[in-house]
C-alpha cells in the first residue's frame, strides 16, 4: 500500500514537471510525428527529450523509473477507451495544460485504437513498455470523463463518412477542444443560460430620471394604439402675458394656495395680511380684508362662487360674502398651525393643515368639524374634491397623495410615488376619475392616476417643481379635441408647459413666464388664461387653451353623461340635486351667521354626509 | 394533432403558473412597491398582480419568449434573481426546473393523463408554499434598493432573440437552498427551489 502510494506521488511529480516543460508546439511535433504513425517510439522519445530538458527533476525522474521497474506489474492500467488522435495546433499558452492534458491521455488512446484498426505492432520494446506504462500514471490521475466526448450528446454533425480523415480529426478535435474549455468554466456545453437583458422598471420608491428614449418608444406605441393619422403639433400659445398686475408682498412659500379664481370671474389674491378681488370684466380691484398681523395661508372661492373662504396662519378659516363684503363665520380648526390648503364640495369646506390633518367643515353647523382624517404625516398643500363629490385628493408635504372615500372617511389610495410634496392636484374634467398629481422640487413628475382601480395611467417628467396643474384643452384642424394639462413650475425655466394628455408629449412651453418660480396659477372661467403668480411679485396671465367648443362638447358630453349614469350611478344623482343643496347652503349660511340653529338644516346636512 | 393541443394547452399553464409566481415573488419581497399591486383571483387563490404597465409589459415580453420556448421544448429552467442595486449582488434566487415529460428522452415511460384539477391543485399548493416561504427568508431591508433578473436556461440550439444574451448562473454565495413542491402537466413537471444568502 505504502509503495502504491509512494508509486502514484512519483508518477504525479513525473506527470507535473513533464507537463510544466513541455511547451504545446512540442506537443504538436509530437503528436504529429505520431498521427503519421508508422512507429510506436514516439511516446518515448519525445518524453526523454522532456526529460532531459527537465534539469530539476531529472535525476530524481531517473532514480524512480528504476525502483519503479519493479512495480510495473503490480499496477492495473486503466483502460483507454478514447478514440480522438490528437492533434492540437494551439499556441496560446493560455490552454496550455488542458490541452496538454487532453493530448496525453489522447496519445495513449490512440495508440491503443489505432493498434486495431492499422493493425500496427503495439510497442513490444521491454523499454518502450516501461517508458509508457510510467506515462501512463499520468491518465489515472485525470478525470477520464474529460475525454469521453460525445458527438451525438452535443448535437454537433459529424463530417460527411466520405471526407478525408483530416477533416474528421479537425472535427473531433474542435469538439474535445469545445467540450474541454465548457468543462473548464465550469459549464454544460449543450445548454445556455440566457439573460434577460433589457433592464425592468424602477420599482416606484425610485424612479428613474427622465429618459428621452424612453419617452419617445412610449409616445411612439401611444400613437399606434390610437391610430392618429397626423402627427402631434407643436401648438403656439402666446409667450407674452395677455396682461401683467402687480402683486407687492405676494408670499413666496410653495405650501400656500393664494389664488382662487371664481366662475364669476373675480380673482382672489392674497398678499400677505390682505385679501384682494380683482374683477375680471372691469379690472377692478378691492382690498376684502386686511387682518394686519396675521398672513393669509389660503383662498379659496366657494362652489356658489358667492363667498369665499380664508384660511389663516393662526388655523382659522373664515367666510366671507363677497356681495355684502362681509364675514359670514369663522371656523376654528383649534390646531393653531396654518390651514394652506382648502377645497369646498358645495356646503362642505375640507382645511388642510400644517400638522396633516384634514378637517371636513359643514358651513351650516354650529360644530362645524364633522369629521377630522388624520393620515398624512407633513403639511397639507393640496385638496381638492372630484366633481361627484365621492372622492377627495389631497397631497402632501409627505410625499403622500391620497384618494378619500368621502363616505367613508377612509383613504382609497395612498400613493407614496412621489418624492417630494405634492401640491398640484387636479381632476380630469373629461375623464372622470382621473386624477393628475404633480411632486415638487425633488420630485418633478406628473402622475396620473385612476382614482377608481389605483392604477398608475402614466407619468410626465417635467424637469421643474411642479406647483399647479390644470386641465384644458385645442382642437386640431379636423376638430379634434386634444385633451391637454397645463404645468407650472419653478427652476430653472419658471415655466408654464403644456402636455397632452394622451401622448404626454409637450406641446408647448413658455420659459420665464416669470423672474422667479411660479407658486400658483388658476385657470380663468371660460378655460383659456392661465393666471400665474411667482416669487417676483408679479401676477400674469397667459392664455394657454383654447376656448370650449360648446356645439362639439355637448353631443360628446351627452353621451359621456350617460356612460356616466350607467357606470356610476351614484356619481349621476349627486350631481343632479346638487342644483338645490347649492340652493340650501346659501340660506343656511346665512341662517348660522345670525347663530340660529336651524334643526331641519342639520338633519338636511347628515343627511347629504350620509349621500 | 391532439398532442399538439395538449402541448400548448400545458405550455400555457406552465407559463401562466411562470406569471403567477413572479408577481407574487416580487411582491412578496418588496422589489415593487406595494402599491403598484391589485390583487386577483387566481387558482381559488388571491394573488397579487402587478398594474403598473411598465413592468406588466416587462413580464409579459420575457414569457412570451419563455412561452416560445416551452413550446419547442428548448427551455428547461427559468431563474427569477432579486439583485442588490448597489453591490450588483444576488441576493436570491427562485428556480423553475421545467422537465418535458413527452420528450424523447422520456417518451418510454408511459403516462396516464393527468386531470387537470390536480394540476390546479399542485399549483396552488406550490403558490402557498412560495407565499410562505417569506417567513424563513431574510428580510431584505432597504426596501426599494432590489431590481431582478430574469434567467431562461436553453438547449444550445434555440432561437435567441437580441434582447437576450448568455450570462452566467448568477449562483447565490454562501446560498441555502430551499426546494418546494412540483406541479406537473399532461406534458410538463416543474419544480421550484429558491436560494438565499444565508
Amino acid at each position: 500500500m505504502l509503495d502504491h502510494n509512494n508509486k502514484s506521488k512519483l508518477a504525479h511529480n513525473a506527470n507535473r514537471s513533464v507537463l510544466s516543460l513541455t511547451s504545446p508546439a512540442k506537443l504538436n511535433i509530437m503528436s504529429s510525428e505520431w498521427s503519421r504513425g508508422g512507429h510506436g517510439k514516439i511516446g518515448k522519445r519525445a518524453l526523454r527529450r522532456t526529460h532531459s530538458l527537465n534539469s530539476r527533476s531529472l535525476k530524481n525522474a531517473e532514480a524512480h523509473l528504476e525502483s519503479e521497474k519493479g512495480f510495473i506489474p503490480s499496477y492495473a492500467r486503466p483502460k483507454m477507451s478514447i478514440s480522438a488522435p490528437p492533434l492540437v495546433r494551439r499556441s496560446s499558452s493560455f490552454f496550455k495544460e488542458e490541452v496538454e492534458r487532453n493530448d496525453f491521455s489522447r496519445i495513449r488512446g490512440h495508440s491503443s485504437s489505432s493498434a486495431c484498426s492499422n493493425s500496427r505492432p503495439a510497442p513490444q520494446d521491454s523499454d518502450d513498455m516501461h517508458m509508457v506504462s510510467n506515462d501512463r500514471f499520468i491518465p489515472s490521475l485525470q478525470n477520464n470523463s474529460q475525454t469521453k466526448v460525445d458527438p451525438m450528446a452535443l448535437k454537433e454533425d459529424l463530417p460527411p463518412p466520405n471526407a478525408s480523415p483530416s477533416t474528421h480529426l479537425r472535427a473531433q478535435t474542435k469538439l474535445v477542444f469545445k467540450q474541454t474549455v465548457a468543462e473548464a468554466c465550469g459549464l454544460d456545453i449543450n445548454q445556455r443560460i440566457l439573460q434577460y437583458m433589457p433592464q425592468p422598471p424602477v420599482a416606484s420608491f425610485k424612479r428613474q430620471n427622465y429618459s428621452i428614449s424612453r419617452r419617445t418608444h412610449y409616445n411612439y406605441q401611444q400613437c399606434q394604439q390610437q391610430n392618429q393619422p397626423e402627427l402631434m403639433k407643436l401648438r403656439k400659445i402666446n409667450s407674452n402675458p395677455e396682461r401683467i398686475l402687480d402683486a407687492p408682498g405676494y408670499q413666496d412659500d410653495f405650501y400656500l394656495n393664494l389664488l382662487s379664481w371664481s366662475s364669476k370671474n373675480f380673482l382672489a389674491i392674497a398678499l400677505e395680511t390682505a385679501l384682494y378681488l380683482w374683477n375680471g370684466s372691469s379690472g377692478e380691484v378691492t382690498m376684502l380684508v386686511d387682518y394686519k398681523d396675521t398672513k393669509i395661508t389660503s383662498v379659496v372661492w366657494s362652489d356658489d362662487d358667492c363667498h369665499i373662504s380664508v384660511g389663516k396662519e393662526d388655523g382659522n378659516t373664515e367666510i366671507w360674502d363677497i356681495e355684502t363684503m362681509s364675514l359670514v363665520r369663522t371656523m376654528r380648526s383649534n390646531l393653531g398651525v396654518r390651514i394652506g390648503a382648502q377645497s369646498w364640495l358645495e356646503t362642505l369646506v375640507a382645511t388642510g393643515s400644517r400638522s396633516g390633518e384634514i378637517q371636513i367643515n359643514d358651513v351650516r353647523l354650529k360644530k362645524h368639524i364633522v369629521s377630522t382624517w388624520a393620515e398624512h404625516s407633513g403639511e397639507i398643500c393640496g385638496l381638492s374634491y372630484k366633481k361627484d363629490g365621492l372622492q377627495l385628493a389631497s397631497g402632501g408635504n409627505d410625499n403622500t397623495v391620497m384618494i378619500w372615500d368621502t363616505r367613508i372617511s377612509m383613504p382609497q389610495w395612498v400613493k407614496r410615488t412621489h418624492t417630494a410634496a405634492v401640491k398640484a392636484l387636479s381632476w380630469c374634467p373629461y375623464i372622470p376619475n382621473v386624477l393628475a398629481t404633480g411632486g415638487g422640487q425633488t420630485d418633478k413628475h406628473i402622475q396620473l392616476w385612476n382614482s377608481t382601480t389605483g392604477s398608475r395611467l402614466g407619468s410626465i417628467s417635467t424637469g421643474s417643481q411642479v406647483s399647479s396643474l390644470h386641465w384644458g384643452q385645442s382642437y386640431s384642424s379636423t376638430g379634434q379635441m386634444n385633451r391637454e394639462i397645463v404645468a407650472t413650475g419653478g427652476n430653472p425655466g419658471n415655466a408654464i408647459s403644456v402636455f397632452n394628455y394622451d401622448t404626454k408629449f409637450k406641446i408647448a412651453e413658455i420659459v420665464h413666464a416669470h423672474e422667479s418660480r411660479i407658486c400658483c396659477s388658476q385657470l380663468s372661467p371660460d378655460g383659456t388664461t392661465l393666471a400665474t403668480v411667482g416669487g417676483d411679485e408679479n401676477l400674469k396671465f397667459y392664455k394657454v387653451f383654447e376656448p370650449r367648443r360648446k356645439n362639439k362638447r355637448r353631443t360628446k358630453g351627452v353621451a359621456e353623461d350617460v356612460l356616466n349614469l350607467f357606470s356610476h350611478r351614484s356619481s349621476g344623482l349627486s350631481r343632479m340635486d346638487s342644483g338645490d343643496c347649492l340652493g340650501d347652503s346659501q340660506s343656511d349660511v346665512e341662517t348660522t351667521n345670525d347663530g340660529n340653529e336651524n334643526p331641519s338644516s342639520s338633519q338636511r346636512a347628515s343627511n347629504f354626509l350620509i349621500r | 394533432m391532439s398532442q399538439s393541443i395538449s402541448l400548448r394547452g400545458s405550455t400555457r399553464t406552465v407559463t401562466e403558473f411562470f406569471e403567477c409566481s413572479i408577481n407574487s415573488i416580487l411582491y412578496q419581497r418588496g422589489v415593487y412597491s406595494q402599491d403598484d399591486f391589485t390583487t386577483v383571483k387566481k387558482y381559488g387563490l388571491t394573488l397579487l398582480k402587478t398594474q403598473d404597465d411598465d413592468l406588466k409589459a416587462y413580464i409579459r415580453v420575457i414569457l412570451l419568449q419563455v412561452h416560445k420556448w416551452l413550446i419547442g421544448q428548448k427551455c428547461n429552467k427559468l431563474v427569477l434573481c432579486i439583485v442588490d442595486k448597489d453591490e450588483c449582488e444576488v441576493i436570491e434566487k427562485w428556480a423553475f426546473d421545467v422537465v418535458h415529460l413527452k420528450n424523447e428522452k422520456f417518451i418510454e415511460e408511459d403516462h396516464e393523463p393527468l386531470d387537470p384539477s390536480e394540476t390546479q391543485n399542485q399549483i396552488r399548493a406550490l403558490i402557498r408554499q412560495i407565499t410562505a416561504s417569506v417567513t424563513f427568508l431574510p428580510e431584505l431591508t432597504n426596501e426599494g434598493n432590489y431590481t431582478f433578473n430574469v434567467l431562461a436556461y436553453t438547449d444550445a440550439n434555440a432561437k435567441v432573440p437580441l434582447e437576450w444574451s448568455d450570462s452566467d448562473s448568477k449562483e447565490v454565495t454562501n446560498a441555502e437552498t430551499v426546494k418546494f413542491k412540483t406541479f406537473a402537466t399532461n406534458d410538463h413537471k416543474v419544480s421550484a427551489q429558491v436560494s438565499y444568502k444565508h
